[in-house]
């Protein structure tokens, strides 16, 4: 575009023909006051804080309405134009509330830096007492203090013009007060006005009038972070809003190069992610939380065109030689990591093959070994080297060979149930006995008829009892809390259940009854709740309520912990982890040795792992030399559609669920699936229902005279 | 100033038509019509600029207290001229640059009649309800209650038979009464008071002699 050249106050200014002076002048870093501007909306020059005198032109100016022309003269400051300013400052502040300090948006406030800048003071004017600020003031999300109000139109502006919704208007009242308010038709609660919470209306307010309702956005870290809630929970950060929007519109393979640029194993975790995610999600506010692991899941299900692997980075050899202990997912990530960064890197895997407790705990039924094992290829197909069967037994001896090494075992062993009489046997781990199912080689234990015991109330636990039903068994499982507060998800309880589990909830265990030769059972007690104090477990019984639950065979799901011996020859802390050096994550006390994943943090979750991962990689990457940057851009994103539009029931659109597998085809089967991906009709209802909270860092700042 | 906003002046035609009679008309308080041109405004304005919504406001308030007899004395005026000066310079619509305009011109004709109203609470011509009161001729009333049965008030006494008596506590000073009475019994006063009775009595009971008496207020 051609270029003009014009003077503020005698400064000769560039500018791009078709922009304001005032948008000129604040490019060139020449401050003009302005108040209802805003860099994404249209000028509408109501609020009088940006005029100027022209040459040529009478009397004063509206800059933010006049595009520059070529020698133009503009003069920004002036008696008058002070005059002006201070009194349309003071006919705003006349009806706003005297005291900044128990604002929220103290000194973020544009209209308290634009009353320092004009000398604008509370007194001079009529105070105004408004009589419609209790007006709609119980809405989610969007909190009203509309006592601090200056009607500039900002909100009304973005919600009309550049987001469409159309919901935000100016209304009036009628005799005696004529006073002018920004509401909705009818004065209607924001849900039932359509609107759309997109929270651009608070993004735009220059006051404390619209705010964010305290809780849904972090404040401890940057705002263009916090204000994508679902990512910054996410371990890895990905980019779930762009994705999810690629999901709507039908573009899977660009879906899924988006979730590529932060997870490896994204399939996997599309069917078994603990998604915190959908802990923050912002509609938890509005009714439940996107289903974002069942969309992630959509698009890998149908990534016919995989173009995630088209722009992969991929830099020249380094000639450093990385090994990494544990095929898990941390590994194998670190792993894919290093080795796109061109080091040399050997995966040793003690088992068959790669994946850790993807391939080797986390049942079938749920998370097919096709799939594990198909993104354990797309791994080594970045170039590395993986050794299996091979279980490392002394580290220094492998750091010899190699550069650095990389610990990521994982926790392998499950741990004991601390119960009076476990030494008599008849027990494995909820781990061990995964591991063998998934191995092909099932404790003999657990058969058709054979009466299982289940302690413990996590996932892993109703991973074992559900399995262990499916074999055949009959299962009862014993936990401490109540139903409702498992730390099970719950259709995980609702299909243990479906599949003949019988639960046990609120229950302590006192005694595991029986010889070495035969188990007789679990002598138990049901408790009203329960706390972990400083000698252990303290359970309220409920007097009289002991019995005895007949079994055959326990299965211990008490957790699990690193199983590192002090032969392995790394230095270890008294919990049995390796010990890291001062002031970093992943860097243990040892030249070279890094460790990531569980085997640091303790049993966490696969998508903690791929972070970890990540980061070790990272991390590695600069102890070799190199510059630590993974990031990779695998879908160039196209620029945002800023419009939402208006759409009639779109703030009460309500979660779509799976399919549940019918009980015929999964009560029997340890590999059935079940529960079915959604269809192509419900991921884009459930995308559909994304606030797209990321729209809101497009944006533009406001410059306050402050920041010039 | 560029107009931003389309909405006319058409609304005022009157009130303006008003203003330019003010000299003429006893029935025009420049004072109140300037009120009524800031309140005519607010009623009209479409509350995009902050000069209509919030500015007028201003007028509209420190008008008000010239009709209510609650002027600030000269701090009002000056500050009431600096407000108009800055919205007529800088007007979105035709609404509010003749809003301002046309008080300004009043302010500036009349400035007696403003000073009146603010310093001395007196409106000349006897039409703002601050400014000047309202009584009874005991000698004219014939007691035919049509003004007890206007008053919103419950502010005038009275009975068959007997004049009618205005609680001054309670008037407002609208001048409904004044407009309904057959008898043309009832009228302003600016600073100098009617003296009259405080209680209703038989129609014919107030004298010639007491008819006469008048003084001024302390």
């Amino acid at each position: 575009m051609a270029k003009v050249e014009f003077f503020v106050d005698g400064v000769k200014v560039e500018a791009e023909e078709g922009t304001s002076i005032l948008e000129a002048s604040l490019a060139a870093g020449i401050y003009i006051p302005h108040l209802c501007s805003h860099p994404d909306l249209e000028s509408r020059g109501g609020c009088k804080m940006c005029v100027v005198y022209i040459e040529g032109k009478e009397g004063p100016q509206l800059s933010c309405r006049t595009n520059v022309e070529a020698g133009m003269k503009v003069t920004t400051q002036d008696e008058r134009l002070k005059q002006i300013r201070r009194v349309s400052m003071e006919f705003m502040l006349a009806g706003h509330p005297h005291d900044c300090l128990s604002c929220k948006m103290y000194l973020k406030c544009e209209l308290q830096a634009m009353m320092q800048y004009t000398g604008a003071v509370h007194g001079r004017m009529r105070d105004v007492t408004k009589t419609t600020t209790r007006i709609n003031t119980n809405n989610p999300l969007i909190v009203r203090e509309m006592e601090r109000c200056i009607a500039c139109g900002r909100c009304i502006r973005v919600c009309n013009d550049v987001r469409g919704v159309k919901v935000l208007q100016l209304n009036k009242t009628d005799a005696p007060t004529y006073e002018v308010y920004v509401g909705t038709e009818g004065d209607l609660p924001l849900k039932e006005s359509e609107c759309a919470f997109c929270s651009a209306c608070v993004e735009v307010c220059p006051t404390g009038a619209l705010q964010d309702m305290e809780g849904v956005f972090r404040a401890d870290i940057p705002k263009q972070q916090a204000l994508i809630p679902c990512s910054v929970q996410c371990p890895a950060h990905t980019d779930i809003p762009e994705y999810i929007r690629l999901v709507k519109e039908g573009k899977n393979a660009e879906a899924c190069a988006v979730i590529h640029e932060k997870l490896t194993f994204p399939h996997s975790l599309g069917l078994v992610c603990v998604r915190t995610c959908e802990s923050q999600c912002k509609r938890t506010h509005l009714n439940d939380p996107l289903s974002i692991r069942n969309l992630k899941r959509y698009a890998c299900e149908h990534d016919d065109e995989q173009i995630w692997k088209k722009n992969l980075k991929h830099l020249d050899p380094t000639g450093k030689k990385v090994a990494i202990v544990g095929g898990g997912p941390c590994g194998m990530t670190a792993a894919y990591y290093l080795a796109k960064q061109g080091h040399d890197v050997t995966v040793y895997e003690r088992n068959e093959k790669a994946g850790g407790y993807l391939q080797y705990g986390i049942p079938m039924y749920r998370l097919s070994r096709e799939v594990v094992q198909g993104e354990v290829q797309d791994i080594l197909d970045q170039g590395v080297n993986l050794v299996t069967g091979k279980e490392i037994t002394d580290v220094n001896e492998l750091k010899k060979d190699y550069d650095a090494v990389v610990l990521t075992m994982g926790t392998i062993g499950g741990k004991q149930a601390i119960i009076e009489g476990r030494e008599i046997g008849h027990a494995t781990t909820a781990v061990e006995f995964l591991h063998g199912v998934s191995s092909g080689n099932p404790d003999p234990n657990v058969h058709e008829g054979a009466k299982i015991i289940v302690l413990g109330g996590g996932n892993v636990a109703f991973d074992a009892a559900r399995t262990s039903a499916k074999m055949g068994a009959k299962v009862s499982m014993f936990c401490l809390e109540a139903r409702a507060v498992m730390l099970a998800d719950d259709e995980e309880i609702d299909g243990a259940i479906e599949e003949g589990v019988e639960l046990h909830d609120s229950t302590t265990n006192l005694e595991i009854l029986g010889t070495a030769e035969k188990l007789e059972g679990l002598r138990y007690a049901d408790i009203t709740g329960f706390k972990f104090g400083p000698n252990g477990l303290e359970a309220d019984i409920i007097e009289g309520s002991e019995k005895v639950e007949p079994g055959d065979y326990f299965i211990y799901a008490m957790g699990q912990k690193a199983v590192i011996p002090e032969s392995f020859g790394i230095e270890l802390n008294k919990f049995g982890f390796p010990v890291m050096k001062e002031g970093t994550v992943h860097e243990t006390v040892q030249e070279g040795i890094f460790a990531a994943g569980d085997c640091i943090t303790g049993t966490k979750s696969v998508v903690l792992a791929v972070a970890g991962g990540r980061e070790v990689a990272s991390d590695v990457d600069k102890y070799l030399g190199g510059d630590g940057d993974i990031d990779e851009k695998l879908y160039d994103r196209e620029a945002h559609n800023p419009e939402i539009g208006r759409r009639v029931g779109f703030n009460a659109l309500t979660r779509e669920e799976l399919t549940m597998t019918d009980i015929s085809e999964r009560a029997h089967s340890i590999t059935n699936p079940v529960d079915q991906g959604f269809t192509l009709e419900q991921s884009k209802c459930e995308a559909e229902r994304c606030l797209q909270c990321d729209l809101r860092c497009d944006f533009k700042k406001t410059v306050m005279w402050t920041e010039v | 100033m560029e107009r931003i906003c389309e909405v006319t002046d058409e609304a005022l035609k009157e009130l303006v038509e008003a203003a330019n009679r003010a000299a003429e008309d006893d029935t025009v308080c420049p004072v109140e019509v300037a009120y009524k041109i800031a309140e005519k405004t607010l009623a009209t304005t479409c509350g995009k600029g902050v000069m209509c919504r919030d500015g007028f406001r201003q007028v509209y308030l420190i008008t008000k207290d010239f009709v209510d007899g609650k002027g600030k004395g000269e701090e009002d005026i000056d500050m009431l001229k600096e407000i108009l000066g800055v919205i007529e310079e800088t007007a979105d619509c035709d609404l509010s640059y003749t809003a301002s305009h046309t008080i300004l011109e009043l302010m500036t004709k009349f400035s007696e009649e403003f000073d009146a109203h603010v310093k001395r609470k007196s409106c000349k011509k006897l039409i703002c309800a601050g400014c000047h009161t309202v009584h009874i001729d005991a000698a004219k009333c014939k007691g035919e209650g049509a003004c007890i049965k206007v008053c919103e008030f419950g502010a005038i006494k009275g009975g068959a038979g007997m004049f009618s008596v205005i609680d001054q506590n309670k008037c407002t000073s609208c001048n409904k009464c004044i407009d309904v009475c057959p008898n043309g019994a009832i009228k302003g006063a600016g600073a100098v008071k009617p003296q009259g009775p405080t209680a209703p009595a038989p129609v014919g009971s107030w004298g010639a002699a007491a008819a006469g008496g008048r003084r001024r207020r302390g």
